[in-house]
């Protein structure tokens, strides 16, 4: 129980100084477009993937149905809010979570087991701002906009069943021309709030549990695993939550 | 680049550290390591700290550069108390660890430079560029600036981690066990960068070893450390002559050993 306390209190003092350490962004413009490629590059193919087919299913889940009622032109509003407010950003954290901060533990991680992070203190260079830094601004900036990209992918999929299926036989414009009467700007900017949060917990827990690495090697896969999964039911749990205050504040 | 020699000598501006140790404890909830440890090291002395695996060594120097927490005791640098982490900011302290330490992901020149990027101590590319040829033509390797640690020999990253302290301008340089895992050759070529370091930038050095003869050929003084305390000082040549028991029987047995601790470190 102590060990909660004390990883909690941690994960909350490294997020209060990578928040101090952006200070330095400017001088380490170099390390967060890095950063920010390499999220870029893991991550956009399988991204335009679980987009197109998420999109697809829910066109293809929901589509007959609504057909049955003969109220099938919602479908473009249906597949559009839920990519926006929910798919969309859950699913491109989870991708995130999987991919990059598996690798940041990872990187991290060998580099506290194999002495570099001592060695970097040594130097006066303090880890935080060096390997953290860097990290944390890249995936609070990245995400949202892969969310971004995941939302208009995820509505071409579900367009494209709506068309092709001859259950509900769907064109275009009709469509497009309810999911634009549907999705909002604030219906966006919703999704965008929860992404941002997203990238602060998965970036900070991520590169927590790999500068708490010690021992050997095999320390270094038990904190991959350690911080996909934290990161994991820290996003889902948060996302319950976070969609509660938005929809107290009426930003929903 | 300048002609009169080193470019990294010219930029150097390092003032030798007079160090001191007092009565260090140190312990881990399931044992004692370090029992009242004293040690003092003047400016500009190589200083050979002597003693068995799992002594303390490396504990005591992650001590003195603040890497580890001591229970109590303290540590003066320059006379004055270490009581905080900003009293060892004002000091430049490189550290060569036992294991290198090399950043795996980058080339040996960023690995060297890092210092000078981080700090931002640099004018222009030029000038990096030349301080670390610099540094790296001081331990004796020139033209691996692009190649990766991977790809470097056990004594080659020993020499480049050196290299990138050597760009700080360390007033104290710690030694992790510099030879540990390298063949006689090897050895010796370490053994000799720290004396040429000696001699062309004077500052005080404190290397840690279980290996005499290396320790005899570098040192100034040496100290030997057993049950968590330095149990003698003295020069390399009458450490023979200690009238302590356990010097003298740490000196015989580890020629005896000697065989044996090689074939441990492989
Ligand atoms: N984090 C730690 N937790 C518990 N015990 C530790 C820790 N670090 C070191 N020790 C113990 O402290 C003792 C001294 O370790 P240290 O690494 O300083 O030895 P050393 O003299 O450098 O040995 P070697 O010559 O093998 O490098 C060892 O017995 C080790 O078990
Ligand atoms: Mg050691």
């Amino acid at each position: 129980m102590s060990e909660l306390f004390i990883t909690t209190g941690g994960i909350i003092k490294l997020l209060f100084q990578a928040i101090y350490w952006c200070r330095d962004a400017y001088w380490n413009m170099d390390k967060i477009l890095y950063q920010i490629t390499e999220i870029g590059n893991n991550t956009l193919p399988v991204a335009t993937l679980i987009a197109l087919s998420s999109g697809a299913v829910l066109s293809l889940q929901s589509g007959p149905t609504l057909a049955s009622f003969g109220i099938e032109e919602n479908l473009g509003g249906i597949v559009g809010l839920s990519m926006v407010k929910e798919i969309g950003p859950v699913m491109a954290s989870i991708l995130i979570a999987g991919r990059m901060g598996s690798a940041m533990s990872a990187e991290i991680g060998s580099m506290s087991v194999y002495d570099e992070i001592d060695a970097l203190k040594t130097m006066n260079i303090n880890p935080v701002r060096f390997l953290v830094m860097p990290r944390f601004l890249a995936m609070i900036l990245a995400l949202p906009v892969l969310v971004l990209f995941m939302d208009v992918v995820g509505w071409f999929g579900g367009a494209l069943v709506a068309s092709a299926n001859p259950e509900i036989g769907l064109s275009y414009q009709v469509y497009f021309r309810n999911l634009a009467d549907f999705v909002t700007v604030k219906a966006v900017f919703n999704g965008l709030i929860k992404a941002f949060i997203f990238g602060i917990i998965i970036s900070i827990v991520s590169c927590y549990v790999g500068l708490r690495t010690k021992g050997g090697p095999r320390e270094i896969g038990r904190s991959v695993t350690k911080a996909v999964v934290l990161s994991f039911i820290l996003v889902l749990v948060s996302d319950y939550f976070i969609t509660r205050i938005l929809l107290f504040m009426n930003i929903d | 680049m300048s002609n009169n020699g080193n470019s990294l000598l010219n930029y150097l501006e390092s003032t030798p550290m007079d160090l001191r140790v007092s009565n260090l404890y140190k312990s881990f909830p399931d044992k004692e390591v370090l029992k009242g440890l004293d040690l003092h090291v003047g400016p500009s002395e190589t200083h050979v700290i002597l003693g068995k695996s799992g002594v303390g060594k490396s504990l005591l120097l992650k001590c003195i550069c603040g890497l580890e927490p001591y229970n109590s005791g303290s540590v003066f640098l320059n006379g004055e108390q270490v009581l905080s982490d900003k009293d060892l900011a004002k000091y430049k302290i490189g550290f060569v660890f036992q294991s290198s330490a090399l950043f795996n992901s980058m080339s040996v020149s960023d690995n060297v430079g890092i210092y000078l990027r981080e700090h931002r101590l640099v004018k222009d590319e030029d000038q990096y560029r030349s301080l670390v040829s610099g540094a790296l033509e001081l331990v004796g390797l020139s033209g691996v600036e692009e190649q990766f640690p991977s790809e470097l020999s056990g004594g080659m990253k020993r020499r480049v981690a050196t290299a990138r302290v050597l760009v700080m301008s360390p007033d104290l340089i710690l030694f992790d066990e510099p030879t540990t895992g390298l063949d006689p050759m090897m050895t010796k070529t370490i053994g000799e960068l720290i004396v040429t370091l000696k001699e062309t930038i004077n500052t005080t050095q404190v290397v840690v070893t279980h290996d005499i003869e290396f320790g005899k050929y570098i040192a100034d003084r040496i100290s030997i450390i057993s049950e968590g305390k330095i149990i003698d000082v003295g020069d390399p040549g009458n450490l023979e002559n200690s009238c302590n028991e356990v010097v003298k029987s740490f000196i015989s047995k580890k020629f005896d050993e000697r065989e044996g601790k090689y074939e441990e470190r492989i």
